[in-house]
């Protein structure tokens, strides 16, 4: 069997980037990040141009037999993966520099993390996909515990380790059983296997609610999302914004697919365990984050609840529902990287150089809300930003959040899903309120006393870059077809995701 | 093709609004206050212009502007105003006029953006002839509103802007639901489709909640109001006008509820009516308790607003015109009053009615215009006031015999708190020390009230002005209504 390596040029790209780097450092062991960081830029962007240029997206196309497929959706979603990391590195450069994190190594990690990322998007086998996931994951536990003299970090990544573990062992314990039930591997056969199969054969029905498990573990959805706030509070800032990301648009895509295409039979399977899921995530969501003292903690729930109205999208089942969420994910990343660029921009090390925190040593300062008190005084662009992320975050018009929230809710309302929608309208003024609080903190209080401390200055690039990219927020909330259309005629052309 | 004046109307004030913000900074701010004076300046002129080239006799949408915005949704940008919406284009240039240019030369140039932003999502929400853009312009007020009150209002300012935010985002969510019904069941959200969808009597009622949470909180209405006293007096001057005056939430039951479930809100009349009859009374009296000017008017205001809601439920015209010229005049009279208050507030530090006893013998000119306003407010014949609340009485009247003696009676308290506040302010002997040493109202002070006072008294004498043009749309409102859509 002959197959073209061209619609993997992509993935290959990062690939040889990889193994560049791994050289670089076995020569040249004592180097800072410099190199490694250009090279990982530059890889991302001939990925992105290899994306575009060998990629028909009018056409779904499969490569090596039916083991990976090459469509507008995964296009979509693989180029939103990599701008993602570019920007998360943009932002977080000046971060990585100040926790002495400047070292090829930790490119590595993000690289190698963001090509499990792109296989699982472009993957239609179990097998490639399973491999992808944990390529993916693989990388993040270390990520987490970069920072080697953190106890915080340390914690993180333990715990986000073990439980990551369980939850890949669920995913491969689903696996198998659906395998047992059709036995196959690839999600085309079992398409077409898994037909006419209803609730009855229990094989598949287990197998769906322990692959299930997985995936919700990977977005963080309750009850699975306990990691969370610990991983974000203890990870290095860039790797709690690359958490928050990147991987979560593999997961979603991969919910999708499955979803749709090979265990579609289930389908009141899924909508019944998405209902609840979605609830419960809604609700933590919104009101745990009240109570969280610490930005990152905030932002994790504020993910929870998010990933709660993404998953309101998806048991809706049809098309629209799958484009809403496709549209809501992009909407939520692009919001979330404002949100979390100004963070980075922030001192992590704002009160010395160590704290203690319930005995244990923690340099991950600087991310505390009552850092935030006032900061308009101090820097008012990166207030302004943050405002602007808030507020769509929130999911207030006309900002770019806002369509998401409109479309995912409007699909579930209108195909009947009323309480799910009224919980999802109660539950987003719940969390407007902490998003409120931090804009109040900024904008309405004044300068705390005896806090003079200076900020950092934004770089030139990270600056624009972050002012481009909140007023992406803005001007997509004027124009949200642009993005919207995007992603309904991806999924229209693709026909499958 | 012709030139599309809504969206200059709405885009002018909001583009000189960021552009104000941009240059705060640049020469002390000169430049920013010069832009934002020409903005209100011009935005008023264009304004005056749609006012003059307004078909008065015609019920259809004039000015239309129609643009697909979002296919997938099949949301429009579509803009059109009748003689409902034409009205309070009028009075939200008006008041934006008065409160951009009648700023101080010391307040910052975001404040003034805000506002000028603020006017302009205001005339889009009046002009919205699709839901969804309605919905947005609706709610993206509070933005700048929740900004200008958060980063330049009173003590209590953070607790009243997380107040007024959430409220009023919690009942408009509602709204948002009923739209994403309305669409599911037309495929379209375009408000005059709408207005002729059959919908159940059941459906009708649930949607008849769902807007009522989204306008009662907004106009306000008891009992969904109590965001609105700590609002607008913690708000600055500019910013507790706009919120009062504009009379958005009002507006929102001529446009959406009343047409869409016309018999929901017949079944429901009776309630509204007790509502808004309770409404007036409990605000009355609350307002009688009031220590401090700035709440005073605040519930006055939300009182009248009672009358308002009053003259939509009784459904019948004279009533429903009443009403629409109550919302204006008291919009002006709103303004004024708390153009009032902030004068005396300039000089005294704060508003408490006991501290200000016998300003006239200090300020003749202010306690001169007090006293008109509060006239005005009372409803004195030959003040604006006074057509408005005649009309909605009669209306009563025609309605049922005991409604309009009640709602003739609870007028009277709005009278008691009036002019016991005329007294305690204006007269009465001076207890603060430094009331004697004030100074009046400067030219420029004296000016804006006057013109205020004028329009009072021109839209008192020559009401004909404003019932004639909202006539015919207010005719074919309750000939829609008279069709059941069962």
């Amino acid at each position: 069997m002959t197959f073209s390596l061209i619609p993997l040029l992509p993935e290959l790209t990062l690939l040889a980037a990889l193994a560049l780097l791994l050289l670089m450092v076995a020569l040249f062991p004592s180097q800072d990040g410099t190199a490694a960081y250009g090279l990982t830029q530059l890889a991302l962007w001939v990925a992105l141009l290899a994306l575009w240029l060998t990629q028909d997206f009018k056409s779904t196309q499969f490569v090596m037999g039916s083991m990976l497929l090459r469509s507008a959706p995964t296009l979509l979603m693989q180029s939103a993966a990599l701008l993602a990391l570019s920007l998360t590195l943009v932002y977080g450069r000046a971060s990585l520099i100040r926790q002495k994190l400047w070292q090829p190594e930790t490119f590595m990690l993000f690289l190698c993390s963001t090509l499990g990322v792109l296989a699982v998007i472009g993957s239609y086998h179990f097998v490639p996909l399973f491999v992808g996931l944990e390529l993916m994951a693989l990388p993040l536990y270390a990520m987490v515990a970069l920072r080697k003299d953190d106890a915080l970090s340390i914690e993180a990544g333990l715990k986000y380790f073990f439980l990551g573990a369980l939850a890949s062992g669920f995913m491969l314990y689903g696996i198998s059983l659906v395998y047992g039930a059709t036995g196959s591997l690839g999600l085309l056969s079992i398409m077409h296997l898994a037909e006419g199969f209803d609730s009855s054969n229990t094989l598949l029905l287990l197998g769906l609610i322990f692959i299930l498990s997985g995936l919700a573990f990977k977005l963080s959805a309750v009850p699975f999302h306990m990691w969370a706030p610990d991983v974000y509070r203890g990870a290095p800032t860039v790797v709690a914004l690359f958490i928050s990301t990147v991987p979560k648009l593999a997961v979603v895509m991969l919910l999708l697919r499955l979803m749709s295409g090979a265990l579609a039979s289930l389908l009141t399977e899924w909508q019944t365990m998405l209902a609840l899921l979605a609830v419960l995530s809604m609700i933590v969501g919104a009101v745990a984050a009240i109570a969280q003292p610490n930005l990152k903690r905030m932002l994790a729930y504020s993910t929870i609840g998010h990933m709660g109205y993404l998953l309101l999208g998806a048991l809706v089942g049809n098309p629209d529902g799958f484009s809403a969420v496709l549209f809501y994910i992009l909407t939520y990343v692009l919001s979330n990287l404002v949100a979390f660029g100004v963070l980075l921009s922030m001192n992590e090390t704002s009160d010395g150089d160590a704290e203690n925190v319930n005995g244990k040593i923690t340099l991950s300062c600087g991310s505390d809300l009552k850092d935030f008190r006032g900061l308009y005084h101090r820097s008012p662009i990166r207030a302004v930003l943050m405002t602007l992320a808030m507020l769509s975050l929130a999911g207030v018009p006309p900002l770019l959040g806002f369509y998401g929230k409109f479309a995912v809710i409007a699909v579930a309302l209108i195909n009947g899903f009323v309480w799910l929608s009224i919980i999802a309208i109660l539950t987003s003024v719940i969390a407007a309120f902490y998003y409120l609080r931090l804009i109040r903190l900024m904008l309405f209080s004044n300068q705390s006393e005896g806090e003079e401390e200076s900020l950092p200055a934004i770089g030139a690039i990270p600056r624009t870059m972050l002012a481009l990219n909140g007023l992406v927020l803005l001007v997509l909330g004027l124009f949200p077809s642009v993005l919207l259309d995007t992603t309904v005629r991806a999924l229209a052309w693709a026909g499958l995701l | 093709m012709s030139v599309p004046v809504l969206s200059l109307l709405i885009w002018l004030p909001i583009i000189a609004g960021v552009a104000v913000l941009a240059l705060r900074n640049v020469d002390s701010g000169r430049p920013s206050r010069w832009l934002a004076n020409a903005a209100a300046w011009v935005t008023f002129f264009i304004a005056v212009y749609v006012l003059c080239q307004f078909q008065s006799t015609s019920a259809a949408m004039q000015f239309s502007e129609r643009v697909m915005w979002i296919p997938y949704f099949g949301i429009e940008y579509s803009l059109g105003i009748d003689g409902l919406s034409v009205l309070f284009i009028g009075m939200n240039a008006f008041i934006t006029l008065l409160v951009v240019t009648s700023e101080k030369i010391s307040s910052k140039g975001s404040y003034l953006a805000a506002l000028l932003i603020t006017s302009g999502l205001t005339y889009g929400a009046f002009s919205a002839r699709d839901a969804v853009l309605f919905y947005i312009f609706f709610e993206a007020m509070l933005i700048p509103m929740y900004l200008a009150i958060g980063v330049f209002g009173g003590q209590q300012r953070k607790y009243a802007t997380t107040k007024f935010f959430l409220y009023t985002l919690f009942g408009s969510l509602f709204m948002l639901l009923a739209l994403f019904y309305l669409y599911g069941v037309s495929q379209t959200f375009s408000l005059q489709a709408w207005h002729h969808l059959p919908l159940s009597l059941h459906t009708q009622l649930i949607l008849f909640g769902a807007f009522f949470m989204a306008f009662a909180v907004k106009t306000p209405m008891w009992p969904l109001h109590a965001w609105a006293p700590d609002a607008y007096v913690e708000a600055p001057t500019g910013a507790a006008i706009m919120l009062a005056s504009t009379k958005i939430g009002a507006y929102g039951f001529l446009r959406l509820l009343l047409p869409i479930v016309p018999d929901a809100a017949q079944v429901l009349a009776p309630w509204m009516i007790g509502l808004s009859l309770l409404a007036v009374i409990y605000f009355g009296f609350v307002a009688l308790a009031q220590t401090d000017l700035k709440r005073l008017i605040a519930y006055s205001s939300i009182a009248h607003m009672g009358l308002v809601t009053l003259g939509f439920f009784l459904l019948n015209a004279v009533a429903l015109k009443g009403a629409v010229l109550l919302m204006v005049s008291n919009g002006l009279v709103v303004a004024a009053l708390f153009f009032c208050a902030d004068a005396l507030k300039t000089r005294l530090g704060d508003c408490r009615l006991n501290d200000c006893g016998g300003i006239v013998n200090a300020m003749p000119w202010l306690a001169t215009l007090l006293v008109f306003f509060a006239m005005a407010n009372i409803g004195l014949p030959g003040t604006s006031g006074f057509v408005g609340e005649f009309l909605v009485i009669l209306g009563a009247v025609s309605y049922q015999l005991g409604v309009g003696l009640l709602a003739a009676t609870v007028v009277v308290v709005g009278a008691a708190y009036t002019l016991w506040m005329v007294r305690r302010v204006v007269f009465g002997s001076v207890t603060h020390p430094s009331v004697s040493a004030l100074s009046d109202l400067g030219i420029q002070e004296r000016l804006l009230l006057s013109v205020l006072a004028a329009s009072m008294l021109g839209f008192g004498l020559w009401p004909q002005a404003l019932l004639g043009m909202a006539d015919a749309s207010v005719t074919q409102l309750l000939a829609h209504m008279a069709l059941s859509k069962l």
